[in-house]
């Protein structure tokens, strides 16, 4: 396994002048206004994890509101309506804003370190999805202090979140930030997977890597798979709500219970989305402790596959009560046991690693928040195994049972070992790390506080006290242990308090001490804004025990890339499996593009939100141009030619096609688009089980007649045609290559007009999406095929521009490529839509 | 680097709050003295009265965006509610066609204008928002009851058509009609009596109600518990002795029920469902439950009410703007179950019934 | 542990059967969360006979494998046998009752002679040893009816009709409350269910279904007919009197009930005077209007009134 990198490593010293002085210039912060340009990991990365621990504590303090409020009996201290907003809130902010955008700013800020990169891929796509995040999630929480809150819980179940039940805007502000936060989320995704499968260092296969990036590269995968099913979800419930389109009311073929599917089908993977990570963050914290290598790290993997996997077939165990057949709660009830196995698989891993260690565990404060969570998270998995077992589901559903149990495992799971990581990792960041004094008593504080808040909830839940309740007789015994909870919810925000003094006293932005607790992995080698000085050649998973005097090496510049052969921001590219190099990609610096394309994105859904429509559109043109300048600036092109990145290796400094990051990341949007898809297959066919008396049948005047879906197809399949003939066109000697970029607009016009052929064909049928749930979604499934297409002329106006300016021809031509890609991703998807909404109809 | 034309050092900051200081302070001082003459009977010099002016439009202007004028402005129904008010309310400081203004109110600084010359110069958002505002330091008083906007569009709908009102027309709108007793005239000249229907179908008739509704109401009206800016000063009149009066009078009168208006098709059958059966479904019950014949005293009976005015009290209702009231406060949280549909179905069908 | 709502003090079969299968998995449970403690400890402790063990994949496999799958195995065989115990009764003596949730009480709607139903609210009462099924229906947004003395929670969803089955092993009276927040004031939507033995159970069902008692002195006479003319009638049925709505719980017999309010308040006339005036403020947002137009003995006659309807 310990392959030796090429011989001519390391290079010979001494490097020339003004090496670093170049890099430090090249990857420098900006300053002053110009800081909201930043776009460097280090550096909006703790801007992300500081504003994610922003939400933890204003949520928190919600906690502590309704503790106080549920102290005892009948107490009026808060109204029932501030504590309904005060529940969602608390819900949707601990885990919209809070839980996985922590875990995203983890990878973001980690990775690139763990992989020696100097940056992610796209850092101008991080930076977006942070400014979404930031701004979407302020606006979303402060409705709280205008009692303009939604009431609907976290899981805003319809129809009591339909206009009906739920007049005014409040629900609509719940679905502008969470769609704000699926934006962020999935750009993230992207940046992550790309990030991990290429951007790690040369010779760190896949089998080196870090269990985080193991752990990272999972959790974006699940990111990719769960969010299209909540993103469907929460447009159509907004679409029901400003348009009548009938997918969640009974009356009309629709079924409140989709919600639920779709939901569930994001939020349980969701809470493994938020685990996983957290996991793998005590993964790498137990080895450096007990100084010995992760006992089972095949396992382990094997482990985080298999709960992303798991974790997707689980959903309804949230839906237990809700009367779905016998066969149904058994299979769910198997899976839902059956994914304790790789958790358990993880707990006896570290504890086999903190008996291999050479001498004893250390015992500091990040090992004592990994017991802790070692402790807490076990109760949690026990506790949800007895609530996968369906029968004493019945009775522990919804109640404080089940509030106790996914605090047990979310807290446990998930925060406990996000402080250890603080605690861990804050010396890679901070000029001095948190204090050990103070950490102690951190721990001992919020562990104690932890089990004394939540667990009298088990025997709450069990006296029969069910959740999201504003206040409860003072006569049925569920005084004492509501008491013992709200004293110690206090005892837990203080240690989160003392917490956030230590942070004020110690933690301040620089360069750390280097490796202070002797770690194996890369992002204790010395390091400044550009990360490392020079990226190592890994032969190992612990580079730092296994390989000596590397940090001596890379500091001084003698592994790859010591310097800035092009003059720019950039890393190297490795391939997928086996790392090794493949080119050089040139990353752009700060920028104020991407910034307000965040600002005028989140202007135009807040503007949506209270139906101020003109500024809304105007505001979404903007996003659009904003984004288009931004990607303007993209695309360099080959002009810089090879370059050498050190041990006499030249690496091109462009590449185009399935081995670009570009060709990459375009997949990966492609894979979010047929995730949502194909939720919104699962729907249509979903409603008609549950309403097949609304559905279109061979002889329903309602359905179109054959002419318009193979009108349709055909002009997708042009489409596709078209574009094949474009991409080959711009090889083409001028004046014949002129024709090209033609193509690409009429394939992007066929495409457009395949849609609204579809569209129109029903309208002139007499089918209106209000009239029913068949309408709705037939419409539906055009509207999402139809925002594909719009985008893909959009892409394609831009190509040509750029064709215009010089920009584009045969070899730079990623604004091309990822055109046609989008475009034959859209027409496959349309005609898999044409088939599905036409075909199955008749067959009925 | 060289210094910029102008880059500002501490120094420059000092003098700049000094000068501020400076001129607050003399400011002050000219107040002190007593030497600027406040007084009405001399005009503002030309620039100040400019610049007042200037500042007034600009304030109106900004102030009046979010305002959205209804769609009927013209509507005659609200051109003669808005003329009634203007000739108890307006006319006594702005003049009216064929009526000088009072020269006591001429005296005035600045003088009430004209409002045929100046109404057209705002727009019909800028006329709101100054009538339910008023005007500061110009003797305009702001509308009695600030949510009773609907009021107030009467009032514009008025104004707008001012400009081309002659005097003959003026006094048609607003002829007062004769009334059986000098103590209700004031309460005929807009709700008619016996011989004459209300002015407008926004003003309920009120032959047949209850004497104990009627009283109820003048009281709310009086204690400002049923807010608007035209009954309020007019109940605020009356004594306790006086309320008895009116309400006994009207309490008297025969029911008659308003002209009929054009109703779409099915709409009043409709109507009559959610009157005589209510809507289970949203759970909203009959109205003539409490509307009807055998109900209270204290509920008012509907059945030959405009269609208008049960639409614009149901639209009141929704806002919460009569919840003050107990019988208001029951009728709110129902009113909020209609849809504006269900609201002007129910309106059309009372309005079409005999009392 | 005990309580009128307590998982943990079953009266009913299902309840006891779920009961029965927590302690099972809470005594597993802990034996297992000891083990992982020692496990642990061990492994912290440094050296120690049988670290060479803890230190190798094998532990992993083996505990972190084998071991759960068996056990969790035996749990899912158990838990579906528990299921199956659990599933509606097709008994054909069973006693058929329809619940509607409705936002924040509960209607309530027995079978009565001739095939002719008739409605209660806010309370159930059923016969000791003998099946009821309950049809579980919404009338708005989703509920979920649970006693948790007696059985686990169904939902209620709107445009499904679910059914569970419920034996009552015992006598007494047992309180539930929705479990699917409902919105406003799910917190103050309970009820209460007392299983009567089946001589009791009858004689009483025949009461229920009759008509409400007549007022006996002017002070309830004055007050059946403020309930008529203040348009209580428009939302509530009184059996045997003009009031005939739908909208509201059933009051035909509200004076016989455990509690007012979907078991928000006890039940006497003072606490009915409060609620008629000020309801609003005792459970917020519930749908009936305050009606704070009585004076105070206009609303001690209409409170005597509708407590004397036992």
């Amino acid at each position: 396994m310990n392959e030796s990198p090429p011989a001519d490593l390391p290079n010979p010293l001494p490097r020339p002048a003004r090496e670093r002085e170049e890099l430090l210039r090249i990857w420098a912060t900006p300053r002053g206004w110009r800081r909201l340009t930043a776009v460097n990991n280090t550096v909006i990365g703790i801007f992300y994890i500081g504003m994610a621990f922003l939400f933890f504590i204003l949520a928190g303090l919600l906690g502590l509101l309704m503790r106080a409020q549920l102290a005892a009996g009948d107490s009026t201290l808060l109204s029932q309506d501030l504590y309904n907003q005060l529940f969602t809130v608390h819900g949707t902010t601990m885990m919209f804003l809070f839980a996985v955008p922590a875990m995203e700013a983890l990878g973001v800020m980690l990775l690139p370190q763990m992989l020696a990169a100097r940056d992610l891929p796209f850092p101008r796509l991080s930076a977006f999805a942070i400014w979404a995040y930031v701004i979407g999630g302020l606006v979303f929480f402060s409705t709280i202090f205008y009692d303009l809150a939604p009431r609907g819980g976290w899981f805003m179940y319809p129809p009591l979140t339909l206009t009906e039940f739920s007049p005014g805007d409040s629900a609509d502000f719940w679905l502008l930030g969470i769609g704000f936060i699926e934006i962020s989320a999935i750009a993230g995704a992207v940046e992550i997977i790309v990030g991990v499968l290429r951007t790690r260092p040369p010779g760190m296969s896949l089998d080196k890597m870090p269990i985080f990036a193991w752990s990272m590269l999972i959790f974006a995968a699940m990111i990719v798979f769960a969010f299209p099913a909540v993103i469907l979800a929460t447009m159509m419930l907004e679409i029901e709500r400003s348009f009548g389109w009938p997918f969640f009311t009974a009356a009309r073929g629709g079924d409140s219970l989709l919600w639920q599917h779709l939901f569930w089908f994001f939020g349980h993977p969701e809470v493994y989305i938020i685990f996983l990570p957290a996991a793998g963050l005590v993964s790498m914290i137990v080895p450096t402790m007990a100084r010995t290598p992760l006992v089972g790290y095949r396992l382990i993997v094997v482990a985080l596959i298999a709960t992303g996997f798991f974790s997707f077939g689980l959903w309804v165990h949230h839906m237990f009560t809700t009367g779905i057949p016998a066969l149904s709660l058994a299979f769910f009830s198997a899976a839902s046991m059956a994914v304790a196995v790789p958790s358990g698989i993880q707990v006896f891993s570290w504890i086999a690693t903190m008996a291999a260690g050479r001498g004893r565990f250390r015992i500091t404060t990040p090992s004592l928040f990994v017991l802790g969570f070692l402790f807490i998270f076990t109760v949690g998995g026990l506790t949800g195994v007895m609530v996968a077992v369906v029968p004493f589901d019945f009775q522990a559903h919804d109640t404080y049972f089940v509030v106790a149990h996914f605090h047990y495992v979310l807290i446990g799971g998930m925060v406990f070992p996000l402080f250890a990581t603080f605690y861990y990792w804050a010396p890679m960041v901070s000029r001095r790390a948190l204090s050990e004094r103070f950490g102690r008593w951190v721990f001992w504080l919020m562990f104690v506080g932890f089990n004394v808040t939540f667990f009298p909830m088990h025997i709450a839940g069990l006296m029969g006290m069910p959740r999201r309740v504003w206040t409860y007789p003072a006569d049925i015994g569920w005084d004492l242990p509501n008491l013992v909870s709200t004293i110690g919810a206090f005892i837990l925000a203080a240690g989160v308090l003392l917490f956030v003094i230590d942070l004020g006293l110690r933690f301040r932005r620089g360069k750390g001490p280097d490796n202070p607790w002797q770690a194996g992995t890369l992002e204790w080698l010395p390091n400044d804004v550009y990360s490392t000085r020079s990226i190592p050649h890994v032969t190992s998973r612990e580079p730092l025990w296994e390989q000596p005097g590397l940090a001596r090496d890379v500091e001084q510049g003698r592994y790859y890339l010591p310097n800035a052969p092009t003059g720019g921001r950039e890393t190297i590219v490795t391939s997928p499996v086996d790392a090794t190099p493949e080119y050089v990609i040139r990353m752009p610096g700060p920028g104020w593009a991407h910034f307000f394309a965040a600002v005028f994105t989140a202007a135009c859904f807040l503007l949506l939100t209270v139906k101020v429509v003109v500024p809304a559109i105007a505001c979404g043109v903007l996003a659009v141009l904003s984004c288009l300048v931004w990607v303007w600036q993209l695309d360099l092109g080959p002009g810089k030619g090879p370059v050498p990145i050190g041990a006499g290796i030249s690496l091109p400094t462009y590449r185009t096609g399935p081995t670009s990051h570009s060709w990459w990341a375009m997949v990966v949007l492609m894979l979010v688009a047929a995730s949502l898809y194909l939720a919104w297959m699962f729907s249509y066919l979903y409603l008609w089980t549950v309403s097949p008396e609304v559905w279109a049948t061979g002889d329903s005047p309602l359905l179109p007649g054959v002419e318009w879906p193979v009108l349709s197809g055909a002009l997708l399949l042009a489409g596709t045609g078209l574009l094949v003939v474009a991409g080959r066109g711009l090889a083409w000697t001028r004046p014949l290559r002129h024709v090209s970029p033609a193509l690409t607009l009429i394939a992007s016009l066929c495409l457009t007009a395949a849609t609204i052929v579809e569209i129109f064909g029903h309208w002139t049928a007499g089918l209106r999406p209000a009239d029913s749930a068949y309408a709705a979604m037939v419409y539906l499934g055009a509207t999402l095929t139809g925002q594909v297409v719009i985008t893909v002329l959009i892409m394609s106006l831009f190509a040509i521009a750029r064709y215009a300016a010089g920009k584009l021809d045969n070899v730079r031509r990623l604004a091309f490529d990822n055109t046609a890609l989008l475009g034959w991703y859209g027409a496959g998807q349309g005609l898999v839509g044409l088939v599905l909404v036409h075909g199955f109809p008749r067959l009925l | 680097m060289a210094r910029r034309w102008w880059q500002p050092t501490r120094r420059d900051a000092v003098i700049a709050a000094l000068t501020l200081c400076g001129l607050a302070v003399a400011g002050f001082l000219v107040a002190l003295s007593g030497v600027y003459d406040i007084a009405a009977s001399r005009s503002h010099l030309e620039i100040t009265r400019w610049f007042l002016e200037f500042g007034k439009r600009r304030a109106v202007a900004t102030y009046s965006l979010p305002v959205q004028a209804p769609p009927s402005l013209d509507d005659r129904n609200l051109v003669r509610l808005g003329a009634g008010h203007f000739r108890d309310g307006c006319a006594s400081c702005h003049g009216a066609p064929g009526e000088q203004a009072n020269p006591i109110v001429r005296a005035m600084q600045p003088a009430p204008p004209p409002l045929s010359v100046r109404a057209p110069t705002w727009t019909a958002e800028e006329l709101f928002w100054i009538v339910r505002n008023g005007l500061k330091y110009t003797g305009m008083p702001a509308w009695p009851a600030p949510r009773r906007g609907d009021e107030v569009w009467a009032v514009v709908a008025f104004l707008l058509q001012l400009p081309e009102m002659d005097a003959a027309r003026y006094r048609e709108l607003t002829r007062l009609p004769p009334a059986d007793t000098p103590a209700v005239a004031a309460c005929v000249a807009c709700h008619g009596d016996s011989s004459s229907p209300p002015v407008s179908r926004l003003v309920p008739r009120l032959n047949g109600q209850s004497q104990r509704y009627l009283e109820l109401a003048l009281r709310n009206y009086a204690h400002g518990q049923r807010p608007s800016g035209i009954m309020q000063p007019q109940a605020a009149r009356l004594n306790s002795r006086t309320i008895e009066l009116v309400a006994r009078y009207y309490a008297g009168l025969k029911p008659a029920s308003v002209p009929p208006a054009d109703a779409e098709a099915g709409q009043i059958e409709r109507g009559r469902g959610i009157a005589t059966g209510g809507f289970e479904e949203r759970g909203i019950p009959p109205c003539l439950t409490c509307h009807g014949g055998h109900a209270l005293a204290t509920y008012p009976k509907l059945a030959g009410q405009s269609e208008a005015y049960i639409a614009g009290q149901l639209h009141l209702l929704q806002k919460g703007i009569r919840a003050d009231t107990p019988q208001g406060a029951i009728m709110t949280p129902i009113a909020r179950l209609l849809s504006d549909r269900q609201i002007e179905d129910v309106a059309a069908w009372f309005a079409s019934v005999e009392p | 542990m005990n309580g009128v709502q307590s998982v943990l003090a079953p009266r009913g079969q299902d309840a006891e059967r779920i009961a029965t299968l927590f302690w099972t998995m809470l005594g597993g449970g802990t034996l297992i969360m000891l083990a992982v403690a020692v496990l642990t400890a061990l492994a912290l402790k440094g050296d120690s006979p049988g670290r060479g063990w803890l230190r190798s994949e094998r532990l992993v496999v083996w505990v972190g494998i084998v071991l759960p799958v068996c056990l969790l195995t035996a749990l899912l065989a158990w838990g579906l046998f528990a299921l199956r115990a659990g599933a509606v009764h097709s008994d054909p003596d069973a006693l058929r009752v329809a619940v509607v949730g409705e936002r924040w009480w509960w209607r309530v709607i027995y079978p009565g002679a001739g095939g002719r139903s008739f409605e209660s609210a806010n309370e159930l009462r059923i016969p000791v040893g003998r099946t009821v099924n309950v049809e579980l229906r919404t009338a708005d947004v989703i509920h979920s009816f649970w006693v948790p003395s007696l059985a686990g929670k169904v939902d209620m969803i709107p445009g499904r009709t679910n059914v569970m089955s419920l034996v009552a092993n015992a006598t007494g009276v047992s309180r539930g409350q929705c479990a699917e927040y409902c919105g406003g004031a799910h917190a103050l939507m309970s009820f209460h269910v007392v299983a009567l033995n089946a001589t009791e159970f009858e004689s009483w069902l025949a009461h229920e279904s009759g008509p409400a008692i007549p007022p006996a002195d002017a002070e309830t006479r004055l007050g059946q007919t403020l309930f008529i003319t203040s348009g209580c009638g428009a939302c509530h049925t009184i059996r045997g009197t003009d009031a005939a709505g739908r909208i509201g719980p059933d009051l035909t017999h509200v004076g016989g009930r455990l509690s007012l309010a979907a078991a928000t308040m006890s039940n006497d006339a003072a606490a009915i005077g409060r609620w008629i005036r000020d309801n609003q403020h005792i459970k917020p947002q519930n749908r009936m209007p305050p009606f704070a137009i009585f004076d105070d003995r206009q609303l001690a006659a209409l409170s005597r009134y509708l407590a004397g309807l036992k």
